[in-house]
């Protein structure tokens, strides 16, 4: 079926080169098919859509979308461009060492294979870095890129008594888009638990909306630093969040994947990627799309397509 | 070549050019109090109007969310810069825009070309060096496109065989700005071009690399190196 469509679109793709004589529709269109297939691939390159033909139809039609990029979107250059733009979003530093980019090595594994984007976050994945290698694997034990030893200890900060605020802090925003500025220090020069909960510190460390402290006191405690580092599981019990009791990182996951605003944030992560920016007001029926088709089919690819294929898209 | 770069910046964007400039005459200087200063234009971007978001989000404390975003038309100006992979296959991307396909230019000198980082992908930034490696890069390929004959299935107009004229420089320009921008050029900008073609670009030896200075100040300008 798909090879009547190609032959059928032949004709118009042979014309669609020049724009000399293109009208404003035409042109617009064709900067619409390039910025997509740019944003999703990196090129314009035909090839990079395992098409040999020259260009794009004449009209931005949504129905020819898939025919385009249907392929592209589960091709490595997608997952690799995908998971670097994420890896952009949620690491601290860029880093060409593998084991500073456990987020990218997951993205790309999921991505790549048309996995349910929650699997980024919650699936059962470990890495493998003998000699480098960065090679991802099934693990039972595994929660996401949250498990993996390597990124354990990247993000397990500094807190005196072990609790891992940063690793609090990075389930936050990675998985809801959540924005806490650290500071170095409060006014009382005490940077412990009791300090933390003074005022001007407690709003991000306890009373407010997302308690970093009470969110670390169900993750494990490390101990040591660099090399050294181990951890040790969680001695506080049950913390009440979101008017939930948690007791592990698993629920703790769990339970943000699981809500609205994660939806939210998944499809705000997929419009930036699209359109290098935020969505804007005007833009809200595009991004319902979004939402829709990642909660339709749980796929990134398919949330992408539903904003390329709304017919607001190119407008 | 470094004439015409700076050029470029003016086809580009208004076409004003910058006269003379004059020392400041400091025994003019108005005291605070004895200057009112000029109100310029306000500019405002235009509002989203008529549309309403078919769904409400919450966190997970019940607030709203999206209450950040920008109340813009959708019809705002929306362009991007092209990515780190075209900037860094210039010779390919370029070779995609003026529809010309040569297999040497894959061997370009691209030396100064800025290269996405590993394990990362955000937008790239395109500072002085880059625009000048746009440029450059676009110079040579639009040069090798105008030597040979028949060369792109865009391009090879009978203009291109002598000169610039003002009418020839007008009509290239404007196909070109089509070509590259994927828009409709003001006629303003066409006449700065086609200005540039004429006035500017004369430094060249050749008609070739008098219209490879055209070419390439275009395919360097906003237009082409943002989608």
């Amino acid at each position: 079926m798909r090879g009547v469509a190609v032959l059928l679109l032949l004709p118009s793709l042979a014309l669609a080169q020049s724009l000399a004589n293109a009208t404003p529709e035409q042109l617009k269109a064709r900067r619409c098919w390039e910025k997509t297939a740019l944003a999703l691939t990196g090129t314009s390159e035909p090839g990079a859509f395992g098409r040999d033909d020259a260009g794009f139809p004449p009209l931005f039609q949504p129905e020819l979308v898939p025919l385009y990029f249907g392929d592209a979107i589960y091709q490595p250059r997608f997952s690799n461009r995908f998971a670097g733009f994420v890896s952009s979003k949620w690491q601290r530093e860029q880093s060409t060492e593998k084991a500073q980019n456990v987020p990218f090595l997951i993205v790309q594994y999921v991505v790549g294979r048309g996995l349910p984007w929650k699997k980024v976050f919650l699936g059962g994945y470990d890495v493998d870095f003998t000699e480098n290698r960065g090679t991802v694997f099934e693990s039972p034990t595994g929660l996401g890129y949250f498990r993996v030893l390597e990124w354990r200890r990247q993000y397990a900060g500094n807190e005196v008594a072990g609790y891992k605020l940063s690793t609090a802090y990075r389930m936050l925003n990675n998985t809801l888009g959540i924005r806490l500025t650290a500071a170095a220090n409060n006014t009382l020069g005490d940077a412990s638990a009791v300090g933390r909960a003074a005022a001007g510190c407690t709003g991000c460390h306890f009373n407010g909306s997302y308690p970093l402290d009470l969110i670390a006191r169900v993750l494990e405690r490390r101990q040591g630093f660099g090399d050294k580092m181990t951890f040790v599981p969680a001695t506080d019990g049950p913390q009440m969040l979101w008017g939930q009791q948690v007791a592990s990182d698993e629920e703790l996951l769990k339970l943000l994947v699981g809500s609205e605003a994660f939806t939210f944030n998944s499809c705000r992560l997929a419009f930036e990627f699209l359109y290098g920016r935020p969505e804007s007001a005007c833009e809200a029926p595009v991004f319902d799309a979004c939402v829709a088709a990642l909660e339709r089919d749980g796929t990134i690819q398919a949330a992408l397509m539903g904003m390329i294929q709304h017919p607001d898209y190119c407008q | 070549m470094t004439r015409a770069l700076l050029c470029l910046m003016i086809i580009g964007c208004k076409g004003t050019i910058i006269g003379e400039v004059k020392p400041l005459d400091e025994s003019t200087v108005p005291t605070p109090g004895e200057v009112t200063l000029p109100v310029g234009p306000t500019y405002s971007a235009a509002k989203c109007e008529g549309v309403a978001a078919l769904r409400t989000y919450h966190s997970l404390t019940g607030d709203a969310l999206g209450a950040d975003r920008a109340n813009l038309a959708a019809t705002l100006d929306t362009r991007r810069p092209r990515s780190w992979e075209t900037v860094q296959s210039y010779g390919q991307d370029l070779n995609r825009q003026l529809g010309y396909y040569l297999a040497t230019d894959g061997a370009l000198d691209l030396a100064t070309v800025p290269v996405r980082p590993m394990y990362w992908a955000a937008d790239a930034q395109l500072g002085a060096l880059e625009l000048y490696s746009h440029f450059r890069v676009g110079y040579i390929v639009c040069g090798r496109m105008l030597a040979e004959p028949n060369g792109s299935a865009v391009f090879m107009s009978p203009e291109l065989a002598s000169a610039p004229t003002e009418a020839s420089a007008s009509k290239v320009c404007h196909d070109m700005m089509r070509q590259f921008w994927k828009e409709e050029p003001t006629t303003e900008q066409v006449s700065d071009c086609a200005a540039f073609a004429i006035d500017e670009a004369n430094v060249a030896a050749t008609t070739t690399e008098r219209w490879a200075l055209v070419c390439a100040a275009l395919i360097s300008s906003t237009g082409s190196t943002t989608q």
